[in-house]
């Protein structure tokens, strides 16, 4: 059996009330997902049905109701919050929608914060920094504020940021959600590149062109799994056009609902 | 409706409302408190004579308070512009809904009354609470006969105190208003999203502007200490400005140095939130700086005169022991100083038929006394007094100029600058007093008699102030010509006040064989010191009271008439004038800097949230993200007052000149006091601060 990644299993998520309780929202009400090393794995789905919950528990910001949540074989359900931040800290990396860089740091100190917080040898810090920032192209913007880069800028640093640490997995919330298409496209080559050397990469994203980029995409809607696409083969543009399909029959499937 | 909605409002962000609330109420509270002391029930009981001193208090204390409730405008006004640029968004959205900025401005008022009646309600009970204690104890300060406690509430003071603060409340109002109205909507919705700017200057720049904060302050001490306190000069004005102005670079460069410092280190920069926290610092000097100076300056104020006000009490308390040898003292000046020629002579200080008197009596006080009993109807000499003995002080014919070509040693250089004028001072004789005199008033004092070597003379003098420069002189043991005969200076000193007095001045004289004074020569003030028959102390008061203000010539003329429970009295009330007002203006300017340094702290807390929120997202365990935001308050706690104490101790270098007038005071242990005491409620302040900031990051 090949170890996944991550593995997802029968998570439930309810807001408000109890199980039998009408007023509770049921975010997730069963969703099961694996991922394994090297996987570039999209996540969609309409407003409201549960994608960003998921992505919440996967990134260990928010805890399930029920179910479990393996990453690099570790329960992270049943974690304290103190082995939480150690594990956030050592096994995952984050990208935010709004890049999340401190505004009151260098972008060279931003990427290297994840290294001092890691308390990794201080010698070594300078160097893995330049390296990360060569690698994403930019390289020349390290002694920059946020301020003073554009919003592209900003998400690549904050890529840097998320897999200098080298984590099991990173996660990604609409990284290209502030972005125009140019800037967009920019991160999403960085985020294949990073795939290429090694990264594991969960995206949650309402956009079809941004999940073309992934391997696999996973539907999700009334906080269920709706179905997968993968890519294979395809060439970018023909996974565009299946994943366009895919969301418009999804979206048709909320309006059957109604 | 508004009314209703500013309810509301307040009850809403009561959290954010709290610090403005505590910290009012603390202010209002102090303020009746230390106003009320003199119309209170128990200091109304304590008795006559020690009234005055009270009366005294309350006097200074009310002047004083205008200043105090200028000190807590500010900070009112300080604290409720946090509170409302807090708010900002909050007052966009009634525009935003279509609320008029008239009403907008009137829930904002509302609002001011509301808190501000609360916070004065809850001011004044805990104020009333304070005062029982304040002026019960200040009674038995005063008066260590009164028993109990009264309970009272001084009407006066609680007016006082509203008015006081009404006028406050006022202010604040109208400067809320006139920034509301001015404000723009669009700057109201985006209100915490601007960033500053970082002045992050470059590494030889940052230290330069460190190192030159640290030059100014250091001549500013040079200055002060050449200069002191007395002289009010250039040279002090200079003082003054390059220290305020060293101050405020200091501040604003420290951000910026300690940055640099540490990011030449690199294993201190790149470990855990260092970085963060360095940066975090300088992201906020900008606004900060100057809040933080006006914070270290008034630290020092405050330490300054509370050191300085405990310095008096310990000095006049020390010297009480010391002036209360005998039962009383009675003095009698028969020539001064003639000021209106202004050559170094002297003037009769009496009548002629007093005069007459005197002569008749060969100067002894003694028997002039006792012959005087009879004309101001007291009772027989003998009954009351047991035993007595008289000083004779002449004046000599050697100069402090000639000390200083003898000895090579000048009062100048002993004493602190400011206190003496240099050219006065160089023609001021020494006094003379004959060993015998000397000699008796030790013995009815119970102290050893002393011996003078052959064609030796011995310096003494009880006014602190001039007790290093004898020493100095001693110690080079010169050879002065008294009185036309050269007499060697002996190694020893005395220090003894011989006499019965609150403030010991007696600031050089040089004892002598009875012979070196001529027989001719007529003393300028005799002191007659006194041991009374059991329990006549005070009968004696009124008898020499009496001889002091009779016209009938044919009596004793007295200059001045102490007795030891005056003395004790007296000192003990200002004792308490001066504690009291030292305590009351150093615990005002103490809540006030620690409440800005908390205000400011939270304030930073809570505009920070989002990004210790994003560090614990990042995988910064609780204890890292804590300690970060300790070392950030510690930091701001701790350099304005590092920098309060440096101002204070190079300030007290020259206060201890002016404080040791009043006698001799152990500065070490009165600051070791007051610092503990400074400590505490600072603290206390930083305690409840980082607690308060570790809780509102957490919650976010």
């Amino acid at each position: 059996m090949t170890e996944h990644v991550l593995e997802v299993q029968d998570v439930t998520k309810r807001y408000g009330g109890r199980n039998d309780d009408a007023s509770a929202t049921m975010a997730l009400a069963g969703v099961s997902l694996c991922v394994d090393a090297g996987e570039f794995v999209g996540i969609m789905g309409p407003s409201g049905s549960g994608k960003s919950t998921l992505l919440n528990c996967i990134s260990t910001i928010d805890a399930p109701t029920s179910g479990s949540i393996r990453i690099a074989g570790r329960d992270i359900t049943k974690l304290s919050s103190k082995e939480l931040a150690r594990f956030r800290r050592d096994e995952l990396g984050f990208v935010f929608q709004d890049s999340n860089l401190l505004d009151t740091l260098t972008v060279r100190e931003n990427i290297a914060l994840a290294l001092t917080i890691q308390r990794a040898c201080a010698r070594e810090i300078p160097e893995r920094v330049h390296d990360a920032a060569a690698r994403l192209g930019i390289a020349d913007i390290l002694d920059k504020y946020p301020y003073q880069i554009s919003g592209g800028q900003k998400q690549r640093a904050a890529a840097a940021r998320a897999v200098i640490t080298h984590p099991s997995l990173v996660v990604a919330d609409e990284p290209t959600g502030a972005l125009d298409s140019k800037s967009s496209a920019q991160l999403l080559e960085t985020f294949e590149t990073l795939n290429a050397s090694g990264s594991t990469i969960v995206m949650v994203t309402h956009d079809a062109f941004t999940a073309s980029w992934c391997h696999r995409i996973v539907f999700i809607k009334d906080g269920r799994l709706w179905g997968q696409l993968h890519r294979g083969d395809d060439a970018r543009d023909a996974f565009f056009s299946k994943i366009v399909a895919a969301t418009t029959r999804l979206g048709d499937g909320v309006r059957d609902a109604r | 409706m508004l009314v209703k909605l500013a309810f509301a409002n307040v009850r809403k962000s009561a959290r954010d409302f709290s610090v403005y609330f505590f910290t009012l109420v603390l202010g209002i509270a102090v303020f009746y408190a230390f106003n009320s002391i003199a119309g209170s029930e128990a200091v109304a009981r304590i008795s006559e004579d020690s009234r005055s001193m009270v009366e005294l208090l309350s006097m200074v204390i009310s002047s004083v308070s205008v200043f105090i409730a200028v000190i807590l405008a500010f900070l009112a006004v300080y604290a409720n512009r946090f509170l409302v640029r807090r708010r900002n968004k909050e007052f966009a959205l009634y525009l935003t809904l279509g609320m008029r900025k008239a009403d907008l401005l009137k829930v904002s008022l509302y609002e001011t009354c509301i808190v501000g009646a609360a916070s004065l309600v809850a001011g004044l009970l805990l104020g009333i609470l304070v005062s029982q204690a304040l002026s019960n104890f200040a009674a038995s300060m005063f008066d260590s006969t009164v028993e109990g406690v009264a309970f009272s509430v001084s009407g006066g003071a609680v007016a006082q105190t509203v008015l006081a603060f009404a006028a406050i409340f006022a202010v604040t109002a109208l400067l809320n208003a006139g920034r509301l109205s001015r404000s723009k909507l669009i700057d109201l919705l985006q209100s915490g999203r601007r960033n500053e700017r970082m002045a992050l200057r470059s590494l030889p720049l940052s230290l330069v502007l460190f190192a030159a904060a640290c030059v100014m302050i250091g001549v500013s001490y040079k200055l002060l200490i050449d200069n002191g306190l007395l002289n009010m000069n250039a040279q002090f004005v200079a003082a003054t400005v390059l220290v305020c102005a060293g101050t405020v670079l200091f501040f604003y460069a420290l951000a910026g140095f300690l940055l640099r410092v540490a990011q030449m280190v690199r294993p201190v920069y790149l470990r855990g939130l260092n970085m963060f926290f360095l940066r975090q610092l300088s992201a906020r000097v900008n606004s900060a700086f100057f809040s933080v100076s006006v914070i270290a300056m008034t630290l020092f104020l405050a330490m300054t005169s509370v050191c300085g006000g405990i310095g008096i009490c310990n000095a006049m308390s020390s010297g009480v022991d010391a002036g209360t040898r005998y039962d009383a003292s009675v003095s009698t000046t028969h020539r001064a100083y003639d000021f209106e020629k202004d050559d170094g002579s002297l003037v009769p200080a009496y009548p002629e038929p007093f005069a007459e008197f005197v002569r008749a009596h060969d100067y002894d006080m003694a028997r002039g006394l006792a012959d005087s009993a009879a004309a101001v109807g007291a009772p027989a000499w003998d009954d009351l007094v047991e035993r007595s003995a008289q000083i004779d002080f002449y004046v000599s014919d050697v100069t402090y100029d000639d000390v200083r070509a003898a000895s090579g040693v000048s009062l100048l250089d002993h004493v602190g600058s400011g206190l003496f004028d240099a050219d006065s001072i160089a023609s001021t004789r020494f006094d003379v007093v004959r060993l015998s005199d000397f000699n008796a008033a030790r013995e009815l004092a119970g102290l050893d008699p002393v011996s003078l070597d052959e064609g030796a003379c011995m310096l003494w003098g009880d006014f602190a102030t001039t007790a290093p420069y004898l020493r100095a002189v001693a110690q080079a043991q010169p050879t002065l010509s008294v009185f036309g005969r050269d007499m060697r200076v002996q190694r020893e000193v005395c220090g003894e006040t011989l006499e019965v007095t609150g403030v010991a001045m007696r600031a050089g004289a040089l004892v002598v064989d009875d012979a070196a004074v001529p027989a001719d020569e007529e003393p300028y003030q005799s002191v007659l010191d006194v041991r009374c028959k059991p329990g006549q102390q005070a009968a004696f008061g009124s008898f020499a009271q009496a001889v002091a203000s009779t016209l009938d010539a044919n009596t004793q003329p007295v200059t001045m008439e102490q007795t030891a429970s005056e003395v004790r009295s007296q000192s003990q009330g200002l004792t308490a004038v001066v504690s009291y007002l030292a305590i009351y203006i150093g615990f005002v300017l103490v809540i006030a800097c620690a409440a800005i340094l908390a205000i400011q702290q939270l304030t930073d807390a809570a505009d920070s949230a989002r990004r210790y929120d994003l560090l614990a997202k990042l995988g910064a365990p609780r204890r890292m993200i804590d300690g970060a935001l300790f070392k950030q308050v510690l930091v701001y706690f701790t350099f304005p007052l590092v920098l309060g104490i440096a101002h204070t101790i190079c300030a007290m270098q020259v206060v201890t000149d002016v404080v040791r007038v009043f006698g001799n005071f152990d500065i070490g242990m009165t600051s070791a006091v007051a610092v503990a005491a400074f400590l505490a409620v600072y603290g206390a302040y930083f305690v409840v601060t980082y607690c308060t900031a570790c809780a509102i990051v957490r919650r976010s």
